[in-house]
């Protein structure tokens, strides 16, 4: 079958032999993958051995490998249901602790990444500034943790990944109509509770 | 849910979103993309909804920003090598973190890795808050071990263990409580802000610290 995915093109390139066309959609999808599965078990180190795992599951699905669709679609298909089964374990494990696959999740600051994006605002940016910029991220992380799994996942794939909306439905096993109506009710959400939460703050007084 | 919108009070107010949020994800029809412009240019409080959802997505690919940075990434490749190669007793887990954490455990949150040093740095930091915005370039950084890459240590399972009744115990800094206990929720505003500093001056000492070596 002809593919105009060079992903899908790597990786049969790697079916046929080509040990270092994997090496190459690793270094493409690694960071992007960590990321996304972070956002799914809100851990970082958990999210990196889940990463290495999906790959583990594409070397052993070398010989049998046929692209019926994108392989990023496939690959983070195999990714989130690895994520999913740990999310159930973690569950299984410690109930009260685990990160909820379906939202009203208590550990709202469990995925914070600790440093700051501040970076991005810095340039050479007020101590205030830069204060303002953590308190954000801050805010936001623990409003995106709250939200159900679906909704984090497809708006995090629309809005940061920029996966069309048809790749998502296939990575979240549902129908487009569902991934559009997942993303506006996460986009939407978090604006007003960004938005809530910033007037409760200032009520209270900085 | 705290959230202010209610679906069934304002399902104009929905479809709106609906459509804005197609808009940012460049998921409209040509022809709708045309006519919701046209209406973006003439309706104010649309266009004030389109920024604060196009804020989020901003915020968001900030939070994008923080993931694993190259070597990371390479060192994982190398642990995940070694395992593919055939060696099955391989660890995947992280090469360069002092103690590879059990998987599903929550990370400790930013607050708890630093609340433990927050009293003893607080007359410190005093010092810091009573400064001007700009920094004096002499002023030393707080300490580093508690912001970043603290090791986990055996504390960090006292979260296995932990009882209802400390988690309802909203004392912030009781000695007894492990850092574990705590969240942001139950820090005060003042708190959560000497943190947002604290982290804050930490990443302008480490950017000062490389842009000088």
């Amino acid at each position: 079958m002809q593919t105009s995915d060079p992903d899908a093109r790597l990786m049969l390139a790697f079916r046929d032999g080509d040990d270092a066309a994997l090496s190459t959609l690793y270094r493409r999808w690694a960071a992007p993958l960590v990321r996304f599965l972070e956002r799914i078990v809100r851990d970082r180190t958990t999210a990196e051995e889940l990463m290495q795992e999906t790959f583990v599951r594409v070397h052993g699905a070398r010989d049998r490998y046929e692209p019926q669709a994108r392989f990023s679609t496939w690959l983070y298909r195999i990714a989130r249901n690895l994520a999913l089964n740990e999310l159930d374990r973690a569950r299984n494990r410690a109930p009260h602790l685990a990160a909820d696959a379906t939202g009203a999740g208590e550990d709202r600051e469990a995925g914070d990444t600790g440093r700051p994006s501040l970076a991005l605002v810095d340039g050479g940016a007020s101590v205030d500034t830069l204060v303002d910029a953590r308190r954000e991220s801050r805010r936001l992380q623990a409003a995106l943790d709250s939200l159900p799994e679906r909704q984090r996942s497809a708006l995090w794939l629309a809005a940061v990944e920029g996966h069309a909306y048809e790749e998502i439905a296939t990575m979240l096993d549902t129908t487009t109509a569902s991934v559009k109506s997942l993303v506006h009710r996460a986009r939407s959400g978090l604006a007003d509770r960004i938005e809530a939460e910033a007037a409760r703050v200032g009520e209270a007084g900085r | 849910m705290s959230g202010p919108r209610e679906p069934t009070q304002d399902p104009r107010g929905e479809a709106q979103d609906a459509l804005l949020s197609a808009y940012l994800d460049d998921a409209l029809e040509p022809s709708e993309r045309a006519a919701l412009e046209r209406r973006l240019a003439r309706e104010p409080e649309l266009a004030a909804r389109l920024a604060r959802l196009r804020a989020v997505d901003e915020g968001l690919r900030a939070l994008a920003a923080e993931g694993p940075d190259e070597a990371r990434v390479e060192a994982l490749r190398e642990a995940l090598e070694a395992r593919l190669a055939g060696d099955p007793s391989a660890d995947l887990a992280a090469p360069d973190r002092a103690a590879p954490t059990p998987s599903g455990r929550p990370r400790r949150p930013a607050a708890a890795r630093v609340v433990p040093m927050l009293v003893a740095a607080a007359a410190a930091l005093a010092l810091y808050l009573a400064l001007p915005v700009g920094r004096e370039g002499d002023v030393g950084p707080p300490e580093r071990s508690g912001l970043e890459d603290a090791p986990v240590g055996s504390e960090s399972f006292a979260v296995q263990e932990r009882s209802d009744a400390a988690r309802a115990n909203d004392a912030p800094f009781a000695e007894e409580l492990s850092s574990e206990e705590l969240s942001s929720e139950q820090l005060s505003s003042e708190e959560m802000a000497i943190i947002d500093r604290l982290e804050v001056l930490e990443y302008l000492a480490a950017r000062d610290e490389g842009g000088q070596g």
